[in-house]
């Protein structure tokens, strides 16, 4: 990880009146990479932006961002980061083009430059020979994708995606992840992305952390988190499987083994080679027509993960 | 550092603007912008009309463009705040650099040069249909100076109300429903000032000096109170 992370709290809170919307949050996120804040809606997702970009005031705790305190310089460091909300937030009566040049002025983007690269960015999103229509008339994708290209407008070193393919169809949204990865690419932000869809999280996230009622309850690579939610396991189907079952339950890295239909499912302690077990099965006369490895998703360890009452993540090291 | 405040005023008050004149037309706002002009020109008119019918002095007529301008700001001010909220648009404004008081500045000045240029355009139409219809009630260039500055002192006043009422509203309706029983009492109390400055019986020079005092001191204390409430963490939590 890098010495200078774009993003650090320690023990980061925030009440409002009787409500605890975010409780001893301690996170680090590298430069350059993509980190995904997953949790259920309430979870203080949203509060988290807001206090990181100085936009609330944290009631305890501490923040970094891009090495600046969002309590003292938080107009400081909103100039060197862009920023798309779940809503596109656009001025629906004005051009595509005089939105981005609106936020392109309020960035101190030279004229010059701003005009060029309004139409770069929009660009980019497929947008550039449509930027003098009225955004009002558009459909949901476009409009985001014009939230897209004002987010990084102005080159930000840090993004903040929230919630970016709500609402949109599997189509849309995909088309939008894409975009969004080959600008993250090309510009090399950093990105702290929010989302309900877990598996976007696990195509786009280097690293990903997990909240629920205000807590950190996971940190780690989707990976991680993956295998802390189930063993891998290896399915193996053909004839005759059953003849294999008291042959694997023996080797020492196999933690169970059960027979499913025409399938024997093997439950192995920790990740490695299948090629023995297969071996083996052989052997015993098992007739393989299809071997496959499998292990929990990130659905699937983030929902454990919510279930488990006791998970709580450790702060992290500072 | 003022600098920089008065610049971003400057490019939130001109999007204020161009928004407000592209209401109902084109992008580029030319049919706003006809009725920006068009439809006070045409109220003056009917105003103009009226001057020496009945009681109708010049100074009868002019006495409701200040009115105007109030309610004009009154009506905006929701608008840029609670409809930018009810809009999604806020926050995407409050994640820029701008800070609190050059946001403010911006949509406060937007509406009331707006609401200030459309009682001037009614004033000049009174005057001149005043003038060519009615030479013996002739609108003197000084009612029209002391109207025109209480109709900019009255729109900064409205202005300035609304911003407590749409801070914190959800929605334009819900920001110009709470303001409407405040709104009253104050548009009562200026147009009671409207009507005292325009005809000298009711005092003339004093009661007009004592007026102006008045909205400004009322002016300068909601700007303040404006300041004050206009902050991020209290628009995003509302």
């Amino acid at each position: 990880m890098s010495p200078d992370p774009a993003v650090e709290t320690w023990g980061l809170s925030r009440r409002f009146g009787p409500v605890t919307a975010l409780d001893g949050l301690g996170i680090s996120v590298a430069e350059g990479t993509v980190y995904g804040f997953l949790g259920p809606n309430g979870a203080g997702k949203t509060t988290t932006i807001r206090l990181l970009l100085g936009l609330l005031e944290a009631s305890g705790g501490w923040a970094r961002v891009l090495g600046l305190d969002p309590r003292t310089a938080g107009a400081e460091l909103r100039r060197q980061c862009g920023v798309l909300l779940e809503h596109p937030g656009l001025y629906e009566r004005l051009s595509a083009e005089d939105n981005l040049d609106y936020f392109g002025r309020l960035w101190r983007i030279p004229a010059g430059e701003r005009q060029l690269r309004i139409v770069e960015v929009l660009d980019h999103v497929g947008l550039a020979d449509r930027r003098t229509e009225l955004v009002g008339t558009w459909s949901r994708g476009m409009k985001q994708k014009v939230a897209i290209a004002r987010a990084l407008l102005h080159r930000p070193r840090l993004v903040f995606l929230d919630e970016p393919t709500a609402g949109l169809d599997p189509v849309a949204a995909a088309a939008l992840r894409n975009d969004l990865l080959s600008l993250v690419g090309q510009e090399g932000v950093t990105v702290f992305l929010t989302t309900h869809n877990l598996d976007e999280a696990q195509r786009v996230c280097d690293r990903v952390g997990v909240v629920r009622s205000g807590r950190l309850v996971a940190q780690g690579t989707p990976d991680e988190l993956r295998s802390t939610a189930g063993r891998p396991t290896v399915t193996v189907r053909g004839s005759s499987v059953d003849l294999g079952l008291a042959a694997v339950v023996a080797r020492p890295e196999v933690a169970g083994a059960r027979i499913d239909g025409d399938a024997l499912v093997v439950e192995l302690r920790s990740p490695g080679p299948v090629a023995p077990i297969v071996r083996l099965l052989v052997e015993a006369g098992v007739g393989i027509e299809e071997v496959h490895q499998g292990a929990a998703s990130l659905e699937e360890a983030f929902l454990a993960l919510l279930a488990d009452p006791a998970s709580v993540a450790p702060e992290p090291a500072t | 550092m003022i600098a920089d405040v008065i610049a971003d005023a400057v490019t939130i008050a001109g999007k204020e603007l161009k928004e407000i004149l592209s209401r109902g037309g084109t992008a580029r706002g030319r049919r706003g912008m006809i009725g920006t002009v068009v439809r006070p020109a045409l109220v003056g008119l009917l105003f103009g009309l009226n001057i020496g019918r009945g009681r109708s002095g010049a100074a009868l007529a002019v006495l409701p463009v200040a009115f105007f301008a109030m309610a004009t700001a009154s009506a905006l001010v929701a608008d840029t705040i609670a409809g930018e909220r009810e809009r999604h648009t806020l926050e995407t404004l409050l994640v820029s650099p701008a800070s609190d008081e050059s946001i403010l500045a911006g949509k406060l000045g937007a509406v009331v040069l707006y609401a200030w240029a459309v009682a001037l355009i009614q004033l000049l139409a009174v005057a001149v249909t005043g003038i060519a219809l009615s030479p013996a009630h002739r609108v003197s260039a000084g009612l029209i100076a002391v109207v025109a500055l209480f109709a900019l002192l009255e729109a900064t006043l409205s202005a300035a109300l609304g911003v407590q009422f749409s801070v914190r509203a959800a929605t334009v309706r819900a920001a110009a429903r709470s303001q409407a029983q405040v709104g009253i009492v104050l548009s009562l109390l200026a147009g009671g000032a409207n009507f005292a400055v325009a005809d000298p019986r009711l005092g003339g020079p004093v009661v007009a000096g004592a007026a102006f005092v008045v909205l400004v001191a009322a002016d300068a204390v909601l700007l303040g109170l404006a300041r004050a409430r206009f902050r991020r963490g209290r628009l995003l939590v509302a």
